[in-house]
């Protein structure tokens, strides 16, 4: 991408926080079921690091007002940057290789992997063409149109959040919580060479702005994890986390595409029952979610002409949820 | 490169020998075998002059009394011969505007535009009469822009008659029109209307030089020279606004942007734009915010509709049925039990037909057009489904996509939707959502990327600018106190008094 030519920090912004809660928010979903229903402290708790990470290029970029924080002279501020550079080419690296092998997996089966991934590395190589003003532009009006639906969304699932299922906190045990902090901070370096190309605006955002991004997004995303789990008790025994885990482990390409694949995630209670659950067209065949969910909920069987009980205790409602919003087709066809 | 017959004339200057001239001016405009071009020779004050015009573009009733009668009249005077024309005009002639000019080409030009051109003995000087008196269609309502609320008034083909419709409208001195030529070998009067102060300088510039640098032959019509000057040809969207009303065209004035007109064509090319101004009907002005914002909505939900509805159809029902509510699956499944062909063809063949319906209607003679849109929309679809070729569910999926697409205030927006909406429509068969997602991803990348004259498409959204509450929804007009920013930085027309200030009455003695 020609991110020579991102002017202003206001479309580094936008791209920074598509990029950032897009991956921050399936780091926790998806590679780290087992913080259940606690997710939104590990969100808070890497946040601390991250501000430390922010502080440090915050200082490194103070005398570069003109100027984009790349063409820094301070020698020290060049290899600090240049270690960020090379975790997120790592995270890069990470992310292709994940994608590759979860593309299929998630959204078209039937399809050969270069029929699904060449597309898509077409779609992004001609979009870079287009510009850093593109991309940051895409990324700006997914923006609003992701805030509209998730506002839309937040007021249709209000009646449901229940803040009793947020505690007690430190259910999962203090490990757990930790484990995806390391993680959370390793996507953040995504932002950096955004930050090291933008260039100051005529009329700019403070430049801490820029460098703060990682911090807030941690709150927002941290927000928007208490938010999801205020939905679902934690049903999660340990044997069945560390399973769920593998299998997520194969399924992790929206962490890793945020614009385009985003659309194919139906995080509808429905589908994210049927993802887990081996008779999952009797799950699919209702659409009342709040049936659907008082019978997991309660491990009764679910209705249907040859229904079986579903798994009495232990459903692992919150992974499952992760689950489902990343191959809720491939579990339907299953069907 | 091939020479136009006689163009070598046209690069010399006027004799002062008569004779030669009028030679000159015969071989250029081929007479006698050019049956229109008149060659009128007669005396006025002891000198031989002849007058020339096409018969058709000047007026012969004021030629003959503005003109001959006067000059006929006239009695003889002791003049030098290189003073006579400059005489001529303060003298003797009874026309508003005459000038001077010792061109070949100019002169030939004006001819050409239906202005007469009377050349003198003994004079290198000829001069250029306004004498234009041509048919012209009457200023009507404009057409493809239709309006509830609003001025009723549309372009003509006449450019000089657009002209004043917009000064009419813009009743100010810092209104400057700029008319040049365009074309190299058959020139086309132009015109570039802005507001001297309020028009961005930098995008003005670049409208002068892409005018100015254009090297074709003949550009006829604003619709040729819109291609020539767009800034990205492959983009299917246009980056100029088309308009028919000379309404709009006055509001982009005040909006900082620039007018193009051309003779021939009722329509001024309006640069720059964003692709919010294509969402905007000329009638959203002058409507209450409220009002305007809905129906600015409703438009929205309608293209949108007219982009993903038939695409949506297809990627649901071939690859994500999950999706589907189990009873409107089954009642999909069920209507489509004996079509005998796959989703995709069957959208396709229904798309065709909308297209085939919607051109033939246009194109149709007015008289049998209405009943042949009833013919299509009734009478084929009911046999299409009777016939088991098409299911019903896909017919109403059609008609709303159709629907939406002509809830679009500018039609070369309307074809280019439909362009995209077969894309989009591929792309579903061939990768259901996925396929949606990255082509809907792409082109959104492609509109963000692309300039009109400099100006960000999707500016002031996205790359952020100080904007007023008026790309989709409107605040109320008093709320509105910045300034477009597509207009100059230092702008005279910048609102002085926003905000609540903006209505003085509230703020005063209501006694």
């Amino acid at each position: 991408m020609n991110l020579g030519s991102i002017q202003g920090q206001r479309e580094a912004f936008s791209l920074g926080v598509v990029a950032l809660t897009s991956q921050l928010f399936h780091l926790l979903y998806v590679d780290h079921p087992d913080t259940l229903n606690a997710g939104w402290i590990s969100a808070l708790a890497a946040g601390i690091p991250a501000l430390l990470l922010c502080l440090c290029l915050h200082f490194i970029s103070k005398g570069q007002k003109d100027a984009p924080a790349c063409q820094m002279k301070c020698a020290g501020g060049r290899i600090f940057c240049a270690v960020l550079c090379l975790a997120s080419l790592f995270d890069l690296g990470c992310s292709t290789r994940l994608f590759a092998d979860t593309a299929k997996y998630t959204a078209l089966d039937s399809m050969t992997l270069p029929a699904l991934i060449l597309p898509l590395l077409l779609v992004l190589a001609a979009a870079c063409v287009r510009g850093g003003m593109a991309i940051s532009g895409a990324a700006r009006v997914w923006l609003c149109v992701m805030g509209l639906l998730f506002l839309v969304r937040l007021l249709t699932l209000f009646p449901r959040f229940n803040p009793r299922w947020l505690f007690p906190v430190l259910g999962p045990g203090a490990p757990a919580l930790i484990r995806p902090i390391p993680s959370l901070l390793g996507a953040l370096t995504g932002i950096v060479p955004l930050w090291l190309i933008t260039h100051p605006d005529k009329a700019p955002l403070k430049r801490w702005n820029l460098a703060t991004l990682s911090a807030v997004v941690c709150v927002m995303v941290a927000c928007a994890v208490a938010l999801c789990a205020m939905l679902l008790p934690a049903m999660l025994d340990v044997p069945t986390q560390e399973a769920v885990g593998e299998d997520l482990l194969h399924a992790r390409c929206p962490a890793h595409a945020p614009l385009p694949i985003r659309p194919l995630h139906d995080q509808r209670p429905r589908a994210l029952a049927a993802s887990v659950h081996p008779d999952h067209h009797l799950v699919r065949q209702h659409d009342d979610t709040a049936r659907l969910f008082s019978a997991v909920r309660g491990g009764h069987a679910v209705s249907g002409p040859s229904a079986r009980a579903l798994p009495p205790r232990g459903v692992p409602v919150r992974a499952c949820g992760a689950a489902a919003c990343v191959f809720p087709h491939r579990r339907a066809r299953d069907a | 490169m091939n020479e136009m017959p006689g163009e070598s004339l046209l690069r010399k200057a006027l004799t002062p020998v008569l004779t030669e001239t009028l030679e000159r001016f015969k071989t250029l405009f081929h007479s006698p075998d050019n049956g229109d071009f008149i060659v009128r020779e007669f005396e006025t004050c002891a000198f031989d002059v002849a007058l020339l015009y096409l018969e058709g573009m000047a007026d012969t009733k004021f030629v003959s009394e503005a003109i001959l009668k006067p000059a006929m009249f006239a009695g003889g005077a002791d003049i030098l011969p290189e003073k006579r024309a400059q005489f001529l005009t303060r003298h003797v002639l009874g026309v508003a505007e005459a000038t001077l000019s010792d061109l070949m080409a100019e002169l030939s030009q004006a001819i050409l535009s239906g202005k007469s051109v009377l050349v003198v003995d003994g004079c290198a000087e000829g001069v250029i009469l306004e004498t234009r008196g041509y048919e012209k269609r009457n200023v009507g309502r404009a057409q493809s822009e239709s309006v509830v609320i609003g001025s009723q008034q549309g372009f003509v083909e006449n450019m000089r008659t657009n002209i004043t419709l917009i000064r009419r409208m813009v009743k100010t001195p810092a209104l400057v029109s700029e008319i040049s030529t365009v074309g190299k070998k058959i020139p086309t009067n132009l015109a570039i209307l802005y507001i001297k102060g309020v028009a961005n300088a930098r995008a003005l510039t670049e409208v002068r030089r892409r005018i100015r640098s254009l090297n074709a032959d003949y550009v006829p019509d604003a619709g040729h020279l819109q291609m020539l000057i767009e800034d990205d040809p492959m983009l299917l969207v246009p980056q100029l606004l088309q308009t028919e009303r000379p309404d709009r065209a006055a509001h982009a004035l005040r909006d900082g942007q620039i007018a193009i007109m051309i003779d021939n064509s009722p329509y001024a090319l309006i640069a720059p734009i964003t692709a919010f101004h294509l969402l905007h009907a000329a009638d959203d002005d002058h409507m209450r915010w409220q009002l305007a914002s809905f129906t600015r909505i409703m438009r929205l939900i309608g293209l949108l509709f007219s982009l993903f509805l038939p695409g949506l159809y297809v990627a649901l029902t071939y690859y994500h049925p999950h999706i589907i509510p189990m009873d409107l699956l089954t009642s999909i499944a069920e209507t489509r039990l004996l079509v005998p062909f796959p989703i995709l063809i069957e959208v396709l063949i229904m798309e065709f037909s909308f297209f085939l319906i919607n051109e033939a209607g246009i194109r149709m003679p007015s008289q049998i057009g209405s009943a042949l849109g009833i013919v299509g929309a009734l009478i084929l679809g009911q046999a299409a489904v009777e016939a088991d070729l098409i299911s019903p569910i896909l017919i109403i999926i059609v008609a709303i996509s159709g629907l939406g697409n002509y809830v679009s205030p500018i039609y070369s927006l309307t074809i280019s939707t439909e362009i995209l909406r077969l894309f989009i429509l591929l792309s579903a068969g061939l990768w259901g959502l996925y396929g949606i997602a990255l082509i809907g991803f792409l082109y959104l990348c492609i509109l963000c990327g692309a300039r009109s004259f400099g100006a960000p498409m999707m500016a002031p959204f996205a790359p952020y600018r100080s904007h007023n509450h008026d790309l989709v929804t409107r605040t109320p007009l008093w709320t509105q106190g910045k300034k477009f920013f597509m207009t100059e930085d230092d702008t005279w027309l910048t609102p002085q008094a926003p905000g609540e200030a903006m209505r003085g009455w509230k703020g005063g003695d209501h006694t």
